[in-house]
This record gives structure tokens, C-alpha cells and sequence, in this order.
């Protein structure tokens, strides 16, 4: 009994550093001047953008940043067909994968993995070159792609353990009763790795939402810009420049739908299985 | 389908507009301010201008009927500016107001063609380089912008590689309009290989800034202390005395730092070159020049500073901004800040200083001359506007050139270079009222006679770079004078003899 009390002391000391920053974050977001973690003069003039939208660039009369709410847009369309790609891609390969055997099979999940492996940014000269071919530089979609193929071997991995957990009696007795290799997938298989669709979905989603470099590197207008840029451009000028309180009420609002669906989602995160049963 | 759709109402419109402007100029020779002896005095050549002036309106008429007849579209001009200094938003500011104008003068006219400015101003954290490498993969994605703002030292690089269209034809075809009231010199800044291929938008000088309360408890005299800038331009007051008297302040306490200089990579640096007499650029050879004394002395000075007088830091050139520059100099815990005449203009900006605070504690002088009656230095870096050859192929290229003409106006350009204290391009716009109330701006004027350009080369890039990482690895200590002058000296000598003349 002992012992878990100060599991839990230990616990609390460890998280209260990440509590705090949210809570200053929260009161920078309400107050004029934050004194430790407590707001002085509060205001929700830091919140004021959400009118309209805009907010003026520091240090400028008229140059604003992207439109908050056109931002919040392009970083929903991100998240949201990222995740959507990858469950679709990744339901189908880890199927195949699982249950095929065919040529190659080894050395392509071997393959996948050494894939992921590569440091994204290692690959920014060979993307461009390829969403330069495919006049996809500057677009939403180019980034979403880049995203989704980069993200798959993960993916693939993930449903591959899943599917090697549902029984292949199960699957059988199905194509017995005359199901099509398809519908056997689709009625009975599916409804079996609902929790691996999930993990892949909430995966995909934030991979998404959170999407930095190539954001950064392949978007050059800032009519495609996310959360992440408007935040980069916010926090990371010059000091002087800053407005501390509209940065963290943006910090804040590119946080919100992340807690939502994490909320919503955290059960099926906690019923994550990768391993299977191997590549036999 | 859609170049059809555009080129002709932009051919239209470009023809409309040159007329009315060429109407304008003609109508305002016209006048009775003319002053006597001018051309126009002559009866004979008043006559001509009159009919001149009258084809000039039968033309504007018929240009305005056709243009009716179109039936509109809107033309976008892509245009990309930078900073990265907020205070100059005018860069692009200036563009949206001449759209502006130039849409209520083609409302006057009848025609629905209107012209949108789909425009983007760079600000920190987005630096010079990332602005230029953003610019090069649109360019290579064939989303270029029409009009590019870029230092006038990326012309040779632009031009040899086919990104920029040269200029000469349309600047002559609009020369009486504005370009004749450019100050000549920073022609000079937009040539290369005997064309022109940019348009000044701005030029400023490089002050080494002081703050004159430090110099006060140092025992200095308010005369000593208005008298340095003189010093600095006699010669009398060197790169050494400025080590010194710097020594002296950190030593007594007065400040934490002697000297700051930019905390990123960038040109500024090649002013200490410069003041130990090194050149840059043979025009006659049109090659890039790496001077070996020059550096040689340039490399120790830094190597003093840091390591021998302890003024300045380190990990300066790792610094922040606003940590390890603005700050410290506007808090008065530098004594000398080499910097540029625009970041007069970020204090203010940024609250670090009122313009009363800037008088009253900050002086500003030349770079002063690496020895005893030598020559001071500052350096200019105008930037220019250029119009992309996506431009051309897209067929905007002559609306982007028109509107570049109006933004190239005495008002419109002061306004940019009064909010972010840089120098007038025009001989009109140094008498324009705002500008005139600046002192500061009026002030550093004459240090545009002690200037020198960034060289127009297309290594350019390369030789800065080269010279910065030596630097860098001077201040941190990595590198002895010696170590670095082999490695710049090697570094150099990669370029190739044909970017550069090695001298002794």
C-alpha cells in the first residue's frame, strides 16, 4: 500500500512540470501578464481573432497571417484524409499481407520497415523532385501523399498484427458459406480489428494534425498553411515581436480537437497489438 | 485557353496605361510651371508636343473602347517580399495601394479588367536564406511569383541561371515617368553583364552605432563625443581605437559587451575587410576579388576581439537577435552595435527605444578604417525588384513591370523607407515631407559616398558563405588566425580563377 502511494507521489512530481506549462499556457491565454503560473488583469482580448480571424502580423500596420479559420480548415482536410488514406491502404495491405503468401512477401515487410526507418527529412530533395513531377508542389494534396506514404509501413505493420490475430476458421467458414474472398474481408475480418482500425485512424489523424517539415518545405503559399506554421510563425520571430497571449490562445486551439478526438479515441489506443504472428 | 483569355486585355490594358502615363508626362510639360529655356519654350516644339499629345488622347479613347469591349477578367500579379524586418511591410503594402489605384483608374475608364495582387511579406522566423530557397523550388514547380524581391546581389545568379527577365526595354520605355529621378549609383547595383535586370526598391547604409551615455561615464566630452563620426571620416579613429575604447568599457563595468555585431550570416561583416583596404569586385574583369593582406588582417581583428580585448562574445554568431544584439545595445549593455540603418527602425518598432531615447543616447559613424588615416566604410545592399521569366511566359510580365513603375514613386517609397529607416532611392523622395522629418534618415546620408556593393556574381553566394563559416569558427575559437585564413584561402581558390582574382 505503501509502495503505491509513492508510485503515485512519484508520478505526480513527474507530470506536474507538463501540468504547469498547460496551466501558464491557459493563463497567458486569459491574462494580460502571467506571475508564475497565476494570471493578472484577466482579459480575453488574446482570443479576439476568433472574430474574424485574423491576426495582424507583430510590428506591422496592415500584414496579417492566413485567416485562423481558413488554417484550421487546410489542418482538418490534412488530419482527416491522411487518416482516412492510410485506414483504407493500410486495412487492404495488412490483409494481403497476413493471409497471402506469395513471392517478396518477407522482404517487402522487411522492406517497409527499413523504409520507416529513414529520417523524414532525409528524403525532402528526392520528394520535391518527385511532387515536382507531379505538379503537386504547393499543394495540400502533395503533403498528403507524402504523409500517407510515409506513414504506411507503420500502418501495415499495425493491421498485419491484427489480422494475424483473427482465426482463419473464421475466415473459412465464411468462404464455405459462399462469401467472396471481398465480402469474407469485409463482413467478418473487418469487424475483428476494429480496434486496429481505430489505432491506425488516431494515428493517421494526428500524424496529420501535427505535420511540421513538410508543411514547412512543400507549401510555399500561405493560403495551404496548418496550426503547425501559423504556431512556427507565431512563436518562433523575434522576441520582441511576440505576443505571448494570442501565441498560446493559438497553442491552445490547435490543441483542443487533439484532446477531443484523444478523449473520444484513448480506449482503443490502450488495446494496441503490433506483434501477431510474425511473417510465417 | 487561358493565355488567350489574359494577354489580350493585358495587352490592352499595358498599351492604356503607357499611353496615359506618356499623356501625363507630356501634359505636365505642357504647363505653365515649365521654366523658361526648356524645350517646350520653342514654339516650334511646343507644337509638337501639343499634336503629339493630341494623338496620344485619340489613341487613349480607341485603347478604352477596345478594352470595353473585352468584357474584363482580372488579372493576378504574384509578388514576394520580404523583410525580414516587420517594419518593412511597405515592400509589399506599396503593391496592394498602386492595384488599388490602378483599378480605380481602370473603373474611370470603363473597363471591368481589374488587377489583384496575390502577394506574401516574409517576416522572422523566415530568414534570407529560407526565403530564397522557397523561391528557387516554386520556380522549379513553375509557381514562381511574377515579381521577386531579392538582394541586388543575386542578379548575377538569377540572370546566368534564366530566372529573371533583364529590364532595359522597359525601363527605357518608362524612363521620363521615374526611372530618370533613380539615383544613378544604384544602377550600378542591377546590372549585370551590361544589362539591367532589377529595379531599386531601397538601399541603406551600415552604421557602427554607439551609445553616446556609455561614452559619457568613460570621461568623454559631448564635443569628443559629437566629434567621433568626424574622427571615424579623417581616419583619425581606427578598428583598433574602436577595440580599445571598447576594452575599456567592459573593463570599467560600464557594459557586459564591447562591441555586437549580427548573430546571423549575412554581409556586414565584409565592412572589416573593407576597412583594412581589401576589394571585392574588379568590374573591368567583372570576377569577385579576394584580397590576402586584407584578410589576413580582418581574420586577427576578430581573433583580437574576441580572444585578446574580450569584447565581443564567442557565441555571437550563434546568438538570438533580440538576446544577443537589439537588447543588449538598446538596454546600453553594449557599447557598439555594427549594424544597418534599418534597425533604427526595429527599435522604435519594437518599443526598445522612443525616437527622444535614440537621439539623446545613440550615435552612429562609419565603420572606421583598419589604420591611421585610412578609409572608413559602410556597405549597401539595395534591393531590387525583378520580374521572373514565369512572369513572361504567363504574359504578365507587363503589367508586373507597371506596377513595380508606380510603386517606384517618391510617396509610396518613402513611406517604406520612413517606417523602416532606410534610404530614398529618388531625388524627389529625399524632399518628400515625411522623409525630410527624419533627421536620422538625413543624417547617414553621407555615408552613401563611402559605400560599396555586394559584387553581382553568381558565386557570390558561395565566397559569403565561405567567408562566414571562417568567421564563425574564428569567434568560437575552433580556428587560429592562421588556420582560418588557409581554410578561406582554399575555399576561395575552389571557386575558380575565373570567379576570382587572388591578390596579395
Amino acid at each position: 500500500m505503501a509502495g503505491r502511494h509513492l508510485l503515485i507521489v512519484l508520478m505526480a512530481v513527474l507530470t506536474l512540470p507538463i501540468v504547469l506549462l498547460y496551466a501558464v499556457l491557459f493563463a497567458q491565454s486569459v491574462s494580460e501578464e502571467v506571475v508564475g503560473v497565476i494570471p493578472v488583469n484577466l482579459t480575453l482580448s488574446n482570443w479576439e481573432f476568433l472574430r474574424d480571424g485574423n491576426i495582424k502580423v507583430p510590428g506591422t500596420t496592415g500584414q496579417f497571417y492566413p485567416n485562423v479559420y481558413a488554417v484550421a480548415l487546410n489542418t482538418l482536410v490534412l488530419a482527416i484524409t491522411v487518416a482516412l488514406l492510410e485506414l483504407t491502404f493500410s486495412s487492404l495491405a495488412g490483409y494481403a499481407i497476413s493471409r497471402y503468401k506469395f513471392r517478396g512477401r518477407g522482404a517487402l515487410l522487411a522492406l517497409a520497415l527499413i523504409l520507416h526507418s529513414f529520417p523524414g527529412i532525409t528524403l525532402l530533395i528526392a520528394l520535391f523532385y518527385v511532387l515536382n513531377v507531379m505538379g503537386l508542389y504547393d499543394t495540400l494534396l502533395g503533403v498528403i501523399i507524402i504523409k500517407v506514404a510515409l506513414d504506411m509501413p507503420l500502418d501495415i505493420w499495425i493491421m498485419k498484427g491484427f489480422f494475424d490475430g483473427v482465426s482463419w476458421d473464421m475466415e473459412m467458414s465464411a468462404l464455405v458459406d459462399g462469401c467472396s474472398r471481398l465480402q469474407a474481408w469485409w463482413k467478418v475480418v473487418m469487424p475483428n480489428v476494429r480496434n486496429g482500425l481505430m489505432t491506425v485512424l488516431i494515428f493517421g489523424f494526428l500524424s496529420g494534425w501535427s505535420e511540421f517539415i513538410y508543411v514547412l518545405t512543400f507549401i510555399s503559399s500561405q493560403d495551404y498553411w496548418t496550426f503547425s506554421m501559423l504556431v512556427y510563425a507565431l512563436t518562433t520571430g523575434e522576441y520582441s515581436y511576440i505576443n505571448p497571449g494570442v501565441t498560446s490562445a493559438v497553442a491552445i486551439l490547435y490543441m483542443v480537437p487533439v484532446i477531443a478526438f484523444f478523449l473520444f479515441a484513448q480506449q482503443y489506443l490502450l488495446r494496441i497489438q503490433i506483434t501477431g504472428k510474425g511473417i510465417s | 485557353m487561358r493565355r488567350k483569355g489574359v494577354s489580350r486585355p493585358i495587352s490592352i490594358l499595358v498599351a492604356l496605361i503607357v499611353g496615359i502615363l506618356i499623356g501625363a508626362v507630356i501634359g505636365y510639360a505642357l504647363t505653365p510651371k515649365t521654366p523658361a529655356g526648356t524645350a517646350a519654350s520653342s514654339s516650334g516644339d511646343l507644337e509638337k508636343l501639343r499634336t503629339e499629345n493630341e494623338q496620344l488622347k485619340a489613341k487613349v479613347e480607341e485603347l478604352t473602347k477596345k478594352l470595353a469591349a473585352t468584357g474584363g477578367g482580372e488579372i493576378t500579379i504574384k509578388v514576394w517580399t520580404i523583410g525580414p524586418d516587420p517594419p518593412s511591410e511597405y515592400r509589399l503594402k506599396n503593391f496592394q495601394i498602386a492595384a488599388d489605384m490602378l483599378n480605380k483608374w481602370l473603373a474611370a475608364l470603363g473597363s471591368k479588367v481589374r488587377v489583384k495582387i496575390d502577394g506574401q511579406f516574409f517576416v522572422r522566423p523566415v530568414e534570407w536564406g529560407e526565403y530564397k530557397n522557397k523561391f528557387y523550388l516554386a520556380y522549379k514547380s513553375g509557381k514562381a511569383p511574377d515579381i521577386y524581391l531579392t538582394g541586388h546581389e543575386d542578379v548575377g545568379f538569377l540572370a546566368s541561371n534564366g530566372y529573371i527577365i533583364p529590364l532595359d526595354d522597359y525601363i527605357k520605355e518608362y524612363w521620363d515617368t521615374v526611372y530618370y529621378d533613380v539615383i544613378p549609383t544604384l544602377w550600378e547595383a542591377v546590372k549585370y553583364q551590361g544589362k539591367i535586370w532589377g529595379v531599386p526598391q531601397d538601399t541603406e547604409a551600415r552604421p557602427m552605432y554607439f551609445r553616446k551615455d556609455v561614452l559619457k561615464k568613460l570621461g568623454w566630452s559631448d564635443e569628443e563625443i559629437a566629434q567621433l563620426p568626424e574622427k571615424v571620416k579623417r581616419g583619425e579613429f581606427t578598428l583598433e581605437d574602436l577595440l580599445k575604447v571598447a576594452k575599456e568599457a567592459v573593463d570599467r563595468g560600464l557594459v557586459k559587451r564591447g562591441i555586437v555585431h549580427r548573430v546571423k550570416e549575412g554581409y556586414d561583416y565584409f565592412q572589416f575587410y573593407l576597412a583594412f583596404e581589401g576589394r571585392l569586385w574588379d568590374a573591368k574583369a567583372g570576377k569577385m576579388v579576394f584580397t590576402k593582406s586584407a584578410w589576413r588582417k580582418t581574420l586577427q581583428w576578430f581573433h583580437d576581439a574576441v580572444w585578446k580585448y574580450k569584447v565581443i562574445s564567442p557565441t555571437q554568431f550563434s546568438g538570438d537577435w533580440d538576446k544577443d544584439f537589439h537588447g543588449p545595445f538598446t538596454k546600453g549593455e553594449a557599447l557598439f552595435l555594427s549594424g544597418g540603418t534599418w534597425h533604427k527602425g526595429e527599435w522604435v518598432s519594437k518599443g526598445l527605444l522612443t525616437d527622444q531615447e535614440f537621439r539623446e543616447k545613440v550615435g552612429y559613424m562609419l565603420h572606421p578604417a583598419g589604420e591611421r588615416g585610412g578609409r572608413p566604410v559602410t556597405l549597401s545592399h539595395p534591393l531590387i525588384y525583378t520580374i521572373t521569366k514565369q512572369a513572361q511566359e504567363r504574359g504578365v510580365a507587363d503589367v508586373a513591370f507597371l506596377l513595380i513603375t508606380m510603386v517606384t514613386d517618391p510617396h509610396l517609397n518613402a513611406n517604406h523607407a520612413v517606417k523602416s529607416s532606410h534610404l530614398a532611392i529618388l531625388y524627389s523622395e529625399i524632399s518628400d515631407s515625411r522623409y525630410r522629418k527624419e533627421p536620422f534618415l538625413a543624417d547617414v546620408a553621407y555615408m552613401l559616398d563611402y559605400t560599396t556593393f555586394i559584387p553581382n556574381h553568381p558565386k557570390w553566394g558561395d565566397y559569403s558563405r565561405i567567408v562566414f563559416n571562417v568567421l564563425r569558427g574564428v569567434e568560437s575559437g575552433d580556428l587560429t588566425p592562421d588556420q582560418a585564413f588557409n581554410e578561406l584561402l582554399s575555399g576561395i581558390k575552389g571557386l575558380g580563377s575565373d570567379s576570382v582574382i587572388i591578390e596579395d
